[in-house]
């Protein structure tokens, strides 16, 4: 039998299901807990919040020395298709009409240097690349042999189609740094006046006009000289005070703000990149290629121009992990209309001797290279005029573009060369297609020519650091817009 | 037994919470102004800009040139001019080099003010009674252990030029005077440095600090 019984409130309020009641000692124990987090837990969570406000902890690049030289080479303007390298796509589909477009001589004179590496072995252009630096032990065979050998070429065919005024300032020039590491920390930029990509803006560099030893080493010195004055480790040591009591002040100024720690990074990182200057040798030991013998074994350095001499040995800088990159720009390449012997050859030719001194330097430091080279545009040639230009010295023969007009960029192409110092160069892709004249089509997936600017670094970063894309350059390209696609835009 | 444990999970987190609440703020070049070497992008934020954090408060901005060298001239209290000496001589090296954006985002050219710096800092030191001995009270002669306060102080006084008076009357002054304290220990310790030296790391710290990093 069940037996049934109604409860009432008071069965409720004397139901043992109830917790005990709480003992003084538990309740001063619960006290305790609540007591200590009210204070703590305040200042934990508010350390927090400041941590993120003032930008977290101050990291530089390593100050390391990463082979691997990058460098870019922007030619204000727009020349013609003579003044670059083909893709083998190209080659094989060039006909007379094309051949006339691009302002070289035609099928017959093509020659693949490495894999999408061709040029026309009679222009200005190819020409000068065949002939290597004066001095190259060996000669321009042994050049061809233990140098050329080793290049591989890539890009993106079409976005550059923004000729002349409209392409001008639209971002098309960059810098690698801090995504390559370098003892330095920085690019070096030359003559570099246009825009630069969005994504580029406030990477460390430092600037010269023209590219001598004498205005690279100035850059990279100190006035007076150090002598008496600060050493290494005192100037290190002065930049760590700088930093903490930029920290220290930073609670009082309220520099929690917008920016803030973007300074304090770039400013604190950027000092600690000086101690090397206290060497008063310094900047001449880094720039002047007469100065390092590995140079000097490659290259009769006496017979460049100071501009030759200046790039050469900071392209070896970039290639040895003193600097970061090298970034170039040449103004005046608007040069249709332009009279072949004096102008549009000799134009064609500087393009080559700083393709020839970057492989050279290179070369000398047995280290990978990724040369980006391209312009705001191209111009359509009719054909191509023999000229004569001195090389290494000697006088030759060679045709030059004869440069009609402004093309609209409609052959325009983004180029990357890579150089392997252990041998073929990497296999690379050409995006984009080119139809019978010769005229470039953008690849659907390239969305612009900022997108292919960005790809062109990704694949010189990825090549200099063993096939791996720094994140960190990733993910600076994506916070203003870009590379939100790499595998479109990455050519390696 | 319950009670004990209780009490020292409270310790260990009070320890936690504690040590992270002051110093995690501080870690932004951390009170010994280590830095670690890594990547300055690691944190993809850093750069980009994220608005105000503070209601009310605008954005950052870094002095461009001409402000730095007025900076400068202000910091050294007029003791080098950017007219003359090695400061005129430093500015035409680094000029076109330095700062021009006021965006700190976007700004480079900031590792030549700690150029130019030294240039203006080196006129302290030149003449039979230079600067740095009228001025400071910095015994380009006597060693740094004799000169230490003096270098301190002469750290603190140039940096008041920048702060309005603040780096000797703010809560912050006690660690500025520790930074500087341990910047000239450790001029000391590695050996072989005169005082003309250590006042130069001296006065090139707060005046890079003071001209450069403090923004507007």
């Amino acid at each position: 039998m069940i037996y049934k019984s109604k409860k009432n409130w008071k069965d409720l309020v004397d139901g043992k299901s109830h917790e005990p009641a709480l003992s003084r000692r538990q309740f001063l124990k619960a006290g305790i807990a609540t007591g200590s987090m009210s204070v703590l837990m305040s200042n934990f969570v508010a350390a927090q919040f400041a941590s993120k406000a003032m930008g977290a902890e101050l990291n530089c690049p390593a100050p390391i020395l990463p082979p691997g030289a990058i460098a870019q080479l922007f030619s204000e303007g727009g020349p013609t298709m003579g003044a670059r390298f083909f893709s083998e796509q190209q080659a094989s589909l060039m006909n007379a009409g094309m051949a006339a477009n691009y302002g070289i001589t035609g099928q017959a004179n093509l020659l693949k240097l490495g894999p999408n590496m061709v040029i026309d072995k009679t222009s200005a252009f190819g020409f000068t690349i065949l002939q290597g630096p004066p001095g190259y032990p060996g000669g321009a065979a042994a050049w061809q042999t233990n140098v050329l050998s080793k290049i591989s070429g890539g890009g993106h065919l079409g976005p550059f189609n923004a000729d002349d005024g409209a392409g001008s300032d639209s971002g098309l020039l960059a810098g690698v740094s801090p995504f390559k590491s370098s003892q330095m920390g920085k690019d070096l930029k030359v003559n570099v006046s246009n825009k630069l990509a969005t994504w580029a803006e406030g990477l460390p560099s430092s600037s010269v006009a023209s590219s001598t030893p004498a205005n690279l080493a100035g850059t990279f010195s100190l006035t007076p000289a150090a002598n008496g004055l600060i050493n290494s480790n005192a100037l290190s040591l002065s930049t760590k005070a700088a930093n903490s009591i930029t920290q220290a002040l930073s609670s009082v100024f309220g520099t929690n703000r917008k920016g803030a720690d973007s300074l304090m990074t770039s400013a604190g990182c950027a000092f600690y990149g000086n101690s090397v200057l206290a060497d008063p040798n310094y900047g001449t030991t880094l720039f002047n290629p007469a100065n390092i013998a590995a140079l000097t074994s490659k290259v009769n350095v006496g017979n460049l121009s100071q501009g030759e001499q200046g790039q050469l040995s900071a392209f070896y800088q970039s290639a040895k992990g003193v600097a970061g990159g090298v970034i170039m720009q040449l103004n005046g390449r608007d040069y249709h209309g332009g009279d072949p012997q004096t102008d549009i050859g000799p134009k064609d030719i500087e393009e080559a001797r700083a393709i020839v001194m970057f492989l050279a330097a290179c070369d000398a430091a047995q280290s990978r290279g990724a040369f980006i080279y391209f312009s705001n545009g191209q111009a359509i040639a009719n054909g191509a005029a023999p000229i004569t230009a001195t090389i290494n010295g000697a006088t030759q023969n060679m045709n030059a573009p004869i440069a009609q007009g402004d093309a609209g960029g409609s052959y325009n192409a983004g180029l990357i060369l890579f150089y392997n110092p252990s041998g073929t160069g990497p296999s690379a892709r050409f995006t984009g297609t080119v139809d019978a004249n010769g005229n470039a089509k953008t690849d659907s997936g390239v969305a612009s020519s900022q997108e292919a600017v960005a790809g062109l670094y990704l694949s010189a970063l990825a090549w200099v650091n063993n096939g791996t894309i720094p994140q960190t350059a990733i993910a600076k390209m994506n916070s203003t817009g870009v590379a939100n696609d790499t595998s479109r835009i990455v050519v390696i | 037994m319950d009670n004990f444990k209780h009490s020292i999970y409270i310790i260990v987190f009070a320890a936690l919470a504690n040590g992270c609440g002051k110093e995690t703020p501080m870690r932004l070049m951390s009170s010994t102004g280590e830095v670690s070497q890594s990547s300055t992008f690691d944190n993809p934020n850093i750069g980009a800009g994220g608005g105000a954090k503070v209601a009310g408060l605008g954005a950052f901005s870094v002095p461009t040139r001409d402000a730095i060298v007025a900076r400068l001239e202000i910091g050294l209290e007029n003791n080098a001019k950017s007219g003359s000496g090695n400061f005129a001589r430093a500015l035409t090296q680094v000029k076109s080099n330095l700062p021009k954006q006021t965006d700190p985002t976007k700004v480079t050219g900031l590792d030549q003010v700690q150029l130019l710096v030294y240039g203006a800092c080196s006129d302290l030191t030149t003449g039979n009674t230079p600067s740095m001995k009228s001025k400071y009270n910095v015994d380009p002669v006597a060693t740094i252990a004799t000169n230490q306060t003096a270098l301190i102080n002469a750290g603190v006084k140039m940096l008041d030029k920048y702060v309005a008076g603040l780096a000797t009357e703010s809560n912050a002054a006690a660690t500025i005077r520790t930074a500087l304290n341990t910047l000239t220990a450790e001029l000391i310790a590695s050996g072989n440095t005169t005082s003309t030296i250590a006042f130069m790391a001296v006065c090139i710290a707060v005046n890079t600090a003071g001209s450069s990093m403090m923004g507007f």
